[in-house]
């Protein structure tokens, strides 16, 4: 099985002083659902920063597909909280959808009809087509994080991250939205940071439960990955014991 | 009434009126979105050191401006991507220093400095041939700058963490924006001068947000009322004999007010 993600011993700390990961290694294969769990303040996050290469740990090394994180940023599509989104910003679902592309465009350059049709997919597949010309503000908490999945999957991502993405959406919304990843499985490797992972967990085929490190019950003792092969439920309190 | 309009002084006034109008409507846009008035307002006051220098070594005060806010634009980018605990302090440090080293080559200056007061509350009125040359020239780098970037900068402010992912060169093009911004200060510092320029950067920006929620179309209301500000501004001011920038202010406020006024009067609860 074809490795995609591996963090070998990797040790981070703010200013030098406050751990926030302690030794944490494990791997992602290809077409893993990862489920990241784990308390507050347990280094979720950070994590998931150093897996896009925007924070660099401490010790140890972490590659993706085989690169620096920092290279390999045109195989990963990111999908942030939305609470992160300001409501008040005066741009459009077609205009957000449409910025996934801009990365891969030079500097002034126009979008061309290949670009057009691919928003056009990416709107149909999320059902947000009647939604185009909203302006963000305007949609509800679910459409809201539909917008941004879409904003991700425009890229053609082989890694998809997303990061707490059924906070404040409704419980329909989130299970649907869980479905929709449970097709897109299929093609390529998800990771979602959740701290409500019992609503997913019959998607997942790992979690990885971090409190500085990973923590799990059935840790295989080389990789310190956990093995998770059927999780009925998924609970975790500051020892992140999975049961 | 408009005969005045004969006169070459107050046709350049309102040509500079009209073309600062577009500078200021635009980038004033990014400004208030982005929330950065306070980096604004400091590159206008740092520009003043730039005018006197320029007096001090007898050159075009405008020349001086443009080179003072570029540098403290570009120097308050790094310092804020460098270091960003020290980003507000070295704001407001930037801001201070610039006025005073202005400040102090105006002293060194022999003879008294006439229309330093033009410089820093603005005087439309006064004759300024070159500077229309200036302005013109510094509005359609701006225009055509806003033109070729506009997708790349709406995608950074929305949300710069997602443009870093996928590769957009956020840094250099932030810079480039605090340029733009401080290349529409110089632009305005003839209408309202350095220590005004911040309220003509916000406040038709920040009408046209109360009246549209399209980026596009936030801009063209923007323009339009800052030209809509600046001429009737000019206008007033030569009637009732007082500096153009304050009556400029008044004006941007005035309509601000009543499209405030007017929005929550009408507004359905």
């Amino acid at each position: 099985m074809k490795t995609i993600i591996s963090s070998r011993h990797i040790t981070y700390s703010y200013n030098k002083k406050t751990d926030v990961l302690t030794d944490v290694s494990f791997e992602v294969n290809q077409k893993d659902f990862v489920g990241l769990i784990g308390p507050n303040g347990g280094g979720k996050s950070t994590l998931l920063k150093i897996i896009l290469g925007l924070i660099k740990p401490d010790k140890g090394v972490v590659t993706v597909f085989g690169e620096q994180p920092e290279d390999a940023r045109d195989k990963i599509a990111y999908v942030p909280q939305y609470s992160r989104i300001d409501l008040d910003y005066p741009i459009t679902v077609w205009e957000v959808i449409m910025s996934g592309l801009l990365g891969k465009k030079n500097i002034g350059a126009r979008f061309n009809q290949q670009d057009t049709e691919k928003a056009k997919k990416a709107l149909a597949d999320m059902n947000l087509v009647n939604l185009k010309d909203r302006v963000i503000g305007e949609l509800s908490g679910g459409q809201r994080q539909k917008v941004l999945l879409a904003r991700a999957l425009i890229r053609n991502p082989v890694l998809l991250l997303l990061d707490e993405p059924t906070n404040s959406v409704d419980k329909e919304s989130g299970d649907n939205l869980y479905k929709l990843l449970n097709t897109l499985n299929k093609e390529m490797t998800i990771i979602i940071v959740s701290h409500d992972v019992s609503s997913v967990s019959k998607y997942i085929n790992r979690v990885f439960c971090l409190n500085k490190n990973i923590i799990c019950n059935q840790a295989d003792k080389v990789t310190g990955q956990c093995d998770s092969s059927d999780f009925k439920h998924v609970h975790h309190d500051k020892d992140c014991i999975i049961y | 009434m408009f005969d005045i309009l004969q006169y070459t002084f107050f046709q350049n006034a309102l040509i500079i009126g009209i073309l600062s109008g577009i500078a200021c409507g635009i980038i004033g846009v990014f400004i208030v979105i982005k929330k950065i008035s306070f980096i604004s307002g400091s590159i206008a006051h740092a520009s003043f050191g730039g005018i006197g220098i320029a007096y001090f070594l007898g050159i075009n005060p405008v020349l001086g401006a443009l080179v003072f806010s570029i540098i403290s634009a570009l120097g308050i980018g790094i310092i804020s991507k460098k270091n960003k605990s020290q980003e507000d302090a070295s704001i407001g440090a930037i801001w201070a220093i610039g006025m005073a080293i202005g400040l102090i080559f105006i002293y060194f200056t022999p003879g008294y400095a006439a229309d330093l007061m033009s410089y820093l509350f603005g005087n439309i009125l006064l004759p300024a041939k070159q500077d229309l040359i200036y302005i013109l020239i510094l509005n359609g780098f701006i225009l055509l700058s806003v033109w070729i970037l506009f997708k790349w900068f709406v995608a950074i402010i929305f949300d710069e963490e997602f443009a870093i992912l996928t590769n957009i060169k956020v840094f250099p093009l932030y810079l480039f924006l605090l340029v733009l911004i401080a290349l529409s200060v110089v632009v305005l510092i003839r209408s309202v001068g350095v220590i005004l320029v911040i309220a003509l950067l916000t406040l038709p920006a920040s009408s046209a947000q109360l009246l549209s929620r399209r980026f596009k179309n936030i801009i063209f209301i923007a323009v339009g009322l800052a030209i809509f500000s600046n001429t009737t501004g000019i206008i007033l001011s030569y009637y009732l004999n007082l500096p153009s920038g304050p009556i400029i202010i008044f004006t941007t406020a005035i309509v601000y007010l009543i499209i405030w006024l007017i929005k929550n009067i009408f507004k359905k609860h």
